[in-house]
């Protein structure tokens, strides 16, 4: 027994406290530039072009400065971007292409190009536009609106929006969102109380492979059939200032390569919520650099309650 | 035959029984002469020896003993070691002559060795052999040279055993009252055996004493235990039953609810001395269950339940028979696992008497259904193994439920589920093995069929061979190469292999994966101590993984669509091995030095990336003292590299699709001076990490100090015996994982020039396992 005594003695003397380590290690960090670009066919231009920041830096991404953007295709040039400076910290910096619409046809390749004032660091991005959805018939079926049991001035709001397209191109990739006009919806994403954005769908024809958000949002798998899309809306949603009448519903074409970055940040967000498995790689399209440069096509509609 | 006579040669047959339960020791280690032999699976031994030979025989755990050969049948009683450990010096204990890629554990070294909260476990006690790791710290899951947790085949007296985790994988289902003995296959396969790439722990069950009944009661800290053995009819029928529960529902929390409880039951009856039957059977459960409190205020009130439940059942019923030289054993069995889970939330208005309802259900299984059939026929210096089986797997692999009531009416009632299927294989397989002079070999094939409806699949061979050349006595060379192939797998986020995780069979998608082994060892036993070199160089092919973000609630989409294929791997590395077997201190150190890697089309751009576990180097160094036959201690320090991570190198701002129309929600646009018109995507960003590449930094040094004490009283019949240990009791910070957020606060006020400055960032370190005290008791008679 003297022994074991002695045993524990000693090895109470190596006893550590838990702690924080430090695993980064004296490593120089070099930065990279970063560009962000979704172009909307019909809507104006914007890029994000950035530093990338160290692990742990809790400061904002720093702006490049005096940066040189150019977007062309064989026809149009896209040039003489305008840096806009947030109004503040909340937000990130962007350049504004001089309030030009994005028009384009169906098809065409776009090539970006930006650098720094320096030309130190520079990055090239291409994408083509998609087509716009060939829409036949957009309708909301089914709808029920009714005031909540025992809680006066709210409301519930179920329906379903059937999409008829004319024709359903192989490969194509879209992605649906919408509102519901006049909801206040309290969710931590909503931060302006005029509308509830219902939607986080993202969706390849030929096989069904978005992912819904909450469960508001319903993309019924066996009814993309027939040229024919359902998307059933069965939210439990609280209206307490004025009952919502109609939907502002957009279905928009967009490139493959921003259907697979939208998928990859849900894939991304999910494992991070495993420490013990892979990191997700989110996919990038921009050469010498991180980001995302796409092009969407929109078909937007209001409809009726 | 007239040779035999004339050289004064004769055949010498004979029978290897333990001298307590008399049951046959299966491969116990005959040395004559200038020749050794083993015993073959019913403890018989068929040499032509001279007649001055004598007969050294030596069992794992058994001690030595000498016969003198005088009779044509001898019956050889051997004693174990546990039955002498009141006699403080464990003389012996030369196991089975050391044979490349294998490895033996006593039950009774996994008894007296030092585990996680004092509950003993069998593959935790195989973490300190060489080329043996843990994955993750406090899991039993093993990881064998290289390979993961589902390239591990746990047979249970010939049965596969898939669920083996209590505990969310802290500790094994096998409880060590029941085993017999345990060997491990970490490389090298004689051609008996199919089905996994990297190991086989090949678990024999206890029969029971033929003779006297015994019991043993234990309690521990974790949970408690009974184990009961006898004859049903003296030397004819015997049984032997367990069962453990653990305590921490009763001891540390009712809510949530956590318990796990397995049993088991092995008869055997002896029809004769040619004919035996044997029936096994073993489940466990693991229950966690969290109940809902019902909160809330006059108007209305929630509750929100939850639960997860993983079984795992086997059965079995074997006839074992001889037929002159000729020993059969056929198997049949059933055996299968099921994890389910599910939650359930209600809302309940109190004034207008209405209430609304959530549930969620989940379950993933499979069962097999097989028969085995395995043969061993000797004559002269050749021993000849041939058998076949045949396994039905039925793979569930998800069915994802959802329903929302309210006022009992169902508004959503969705079901999402994963085909379940079909899977047979086939097995048909050849092994000799012949000696000569000093030379051994054993060459084997097995063949391989995977069965799938609608689909032609092709032929798996899988040659075996092992060649031993005895230099000096005891000192021995040993070479071999093996070919497996994996018709299982288990799809798993984190390679951990959790209860979540989804068995599937290969279908006309996913084909099986195979590996190569080749291993060279040199090794020689000293009496006291032996040694042991060994290297070994392995190749998979055909791997495959979950992928990172995929759930394993399968959401509608087929689980074949969510799985990157393809890969390829390797593992190569040497293990030095040094065992003491005799006097008061006995004990092991075991070092390996190995490299691992995985390498898929899709993930780290297509380049080869280091396993998760490529811990390069690993030593144990394991010790029990016997310092009077009462007072025993144990001690395990066990030191490696780190577990590999992926480190991240920078952070980049995300478009965010919660933000996409102006009119949407995300930021207002107002509030940047954007034109209303204005697509505002660009501005509500998510923070990403950077890799540049996967597993590309490593965990600090990993090391920990276990100790335990034992006493043990013995009055009359009753043996006493409590236990004291502690787990790291240097309380060692060892990193169980590395938490690196991306919630990157976007309000901080200050904007900083980062341009070539140093990053004095900090990863968070988390561990798990601080010093874990452990207690328990025992009492057998």
């Amino acid at each position: 027994m003297k022994n074991f005594v002695f045993i524990l003695s000693v090895s109470f003397l190596f006893y550590s406290c838990g702690k924080e380590l430090d695993l980064n290690g004296n490593e120089t960090f070099e930065p990279l530039a970063i560009m962000n670009c979704v172009m909307s066919v019909g809507e104006p231009i914007i890029v994000q072009f950035v530093q990338s920041k160290s692990p742990g830096d809790t400061g904002n991404f720093k702006i490049i400065e005096d940066a040189f953007i150019e977007i062309n295709n064989s026809n149009i040039k896209y040039l003489d971007f305008i840096l806009k400076k947030p109004k503040d910290d909340f937000n990130i910096g962007y350049y504004l292409c001089n309030d030009d619409l994005l028009e384009s046809p169906k098809g065409e390749t776009f090539t970006i190009k930006a650098s720094n004032a320096k030309g130190s660091c520079s990055i090239v991005a291409n994408t083509t536009v998609p087509g716009k959805p060939s829409i036949k018939n957009i309708s909301l079926v089914d709808s029920k609106l009714f005031e909540y049991p025992g809680r006066k001035g709210t409301y519930n709001f179920n329906g379903i929006i059937e999409i008829e397209f004319e024709t359903i191109e192989p490969n194509s990739f879209f992605q649906l969102e919408g509102n519901v006009v006049n909801d206040t919806y309290y969710n931590l994403f909503n931060v302006k109380k005029d509308s509830v954005y219902f939607s986080k769908c993202f969706l390849n024809f030929l096989k069904f492979e978005g992912e819904t958000f909450f469960d508001a949002f319903e993309v019924k798998e066996n009814t993309i059939r027939n040229n024919k899309l359902l998307v059933e809306l069965s939210s439990i949603i609280n209206y307490s200032k004025a009952i919502p009448d109609s939907i502002n519903f957009e279905i928009r074409s967009i490139t493959k390569n921003y259907f697979e970055y939208l998928q990859d940040l849900n894939k991304m967000e999910k494992s991070s919520q495993d420490p013990f498995g892979f990191p997700f790689i989110v996919r990038t399209n921009i050469e010498n650099g991180y980001g995302i440069f796409a092009i969407t096509n929109p078909y937007k509609i209001n409809l009726k309650i | 035959m007239i040779s035999s006579f004339l050289f004064g040669q004769q055949n010498i047959k004979g029978k290897i029984i333990d001298e307590y339960s008399k049951q046959p020791l299966i491969g116990a280690n005959i040395v004559f002469g200038n020749s050794n032999t083993l015993s073959d699976s019913i403890g018989e031994f068929d040499v032509v020896a001279l007649q001055s030979d004598t007969f050294t025989i030596s069992y794992i755990g058994y001690g030595t003993k000498v016969v003198i050969n005088s009779l044509p049948y001898n019956l050889i009683e051997m004693r174990s070691n546990s039955e002498k450990i009141d006699e403080v010096t464990i003389i012996a204990s030369r196991i089975n002559k050391y044979e490349i890629g294998r490895q033996n554990v006593l039950v009774s070294e996994i008894n007296n060795s030092v585990f996680l909260l004092g509950e003993n476990d069998p593959l935790k006690m195989l973490q300190t052999l060489p080329g043996i790791k843990y994955g993750i710290e406090g899991t039993s899951g093993i990881i064998v040279r290289g390979g993961g947790p589902d390239q591990n085949l746990y047979l249970m007296d010939n049965v596969p055993v898939y669920g083996v985790n209590h505990m969310f994988g802290l500790i094994s289902t096998f409880n060590t009252s029941t085993i017999k003995e345990l060997s491990i296959y970490k490389g090298i396969f004689p051609a008996r055996y199919s089905g996994r790439l990297s190991s086989v722990l090949d678990f024999r069950m206890d029969e029971g004493s033929k003779s006297d009944y015994k019991a043993n009661i234990g309690i521990g800290i974790l949970s408690a235990k009974l184990n009961f053995n006898g004859p049903i009819i003296k030397d004819k029928w015997t049984i032997n039953t367990s069962v453990r529960r653990s305590m921490l529902d009763y001891t540390i929390a009712r809510s949530p609810k956590y318990y796990f409880i397995d049993g088991s039951l092995k008869s055997t009856f002896a029809i004769n001395r040619n004919h035996k039957l044997s029936i096994n059977l073993y489940n466990t459960k693991d229950s966690w269950v969290k109940k809902g409190r019902i909160v809330g205020d006059s108007t209305s009130t929630t509750s929100s339940s939850s639960q997860l439940n993983w079984k795992t059942k086997v059965a079995s019923l074997s006839w074992e028979n001889n037929i002159g030289k000729l020993n059969n054993l056929i198997t049949i069995f059933n055996t299968g696992y099921n994890f389910n889970t599910s939650s359930f939330d209600t809302l309940n208005l109190i004034k207008t008497k209405s209430s609304a309802s959530v549930s969620n259900n989940y379950t993933t299984e499979i069962q097999d259904k097989g028969i085995k059939l395995f043969s061993t026929y000797k004559f002269n210096k050749y021993n000849v193994s041939f058998g076949s089986s045949y396994i039905s797997h039925f793979i569930f692999p998800g069915e994802s439920s959802v329903q929302i009531r309210e006022d009992r009416q169902t508004i959503i009632d969705s079901l999402s589920n994963q085909n379940s299927y079909s899977n047979r294989e086939l097995n048909v397989f050849l092994e000799n093995e012949f000696r000569l002079d000093n030379f051994k070999l054993n060459l084997g094939i097995n063949f391989f069929k995977p069965l799938i409806s609608n689909f032609k699949t092709k032929n798996y061979l899988e040659p075996r061979f092992s060649l031993e050349y005895k230099f000096f006595t005891n000192t021995y060379l040993q070479l071999g190469y093996s070919r497996m192939n994996q018709n299982l797998h288990q799809l798993s986020n984190n390679s951990l292999g959790l209860p979540s995780d989804i068995w599937i069979a290969s279908s006309s998608r996913i084909l099986p994966a195979n590996s190569e082994n080749f291993a060279i060892s040199f090794s020689k036993d000293h009496g006291s101590y032996e040694w042991i070199v060994e290297s070994f160089f392995k190749t998979f092919d055909n791997l495959m993984e979950y992928g990172s973000g995929t759930s394993f609630l399968l959401n509608g989409v087929d689980w074949e669509d969510k799985i990157q294929t393809n890969g390829k791997g390797g593992s190569k590395g040497v293990e030095f091995y040094l065992r003491k077997k005799a006097g008061k201190l006995s004990g092991w150190v075991s070092y390996t030095v190995s490299k691992t890697h995985r390498q898929f089309d899709n993930i780290n751009k297509g380049e080869k990336f280091p396993f998760k576990f490529d811990r390069g180097h690993e030593i144990n160094i394991v010790g029990i003292y016997n310092k009077s036959k009462k007072l025993s201690f144990s001690f395990n320090w066990s030191f490696s590299s780190g577990n590999k991570y992926s480190r991240p190198i920078g952070y980049y701002p995300s478009i965010n699709y919660t933000g996409l129309t102006n009119s949407g929600i995300g930021i207002s646009t107002d509030l940047f001076e954007l034109p209303s018109i204005g697509d505002n995507r660009q501005t509500d960003n998510n923070v990403l990490p950077i890799f540049d590449k996967i597993n590309n930094a490593s965990f600090p040094y990993y090391h920990r100090l276990d100790v335990s004490m034992r006493y043990k009283i013995k009055k009359k019949s009753l043996t006493h015996q409590f236990e004291v240990g502690a787990y790291n009791i240097y309380n060692r910070h060892n990193t169980l994982y590395v938490s690196y957020s991306a919630d990157v606060d976007l309000l901080s006020p200050s904007t900083q020039d980062i341009i070539g400055t140093k990053s004095n960032s900090k990863l968070r370190s988390i561990a798990q396992f601080p010093i874990i005290p452990s207690l328990s008791y025992n009492l057998s008679f």
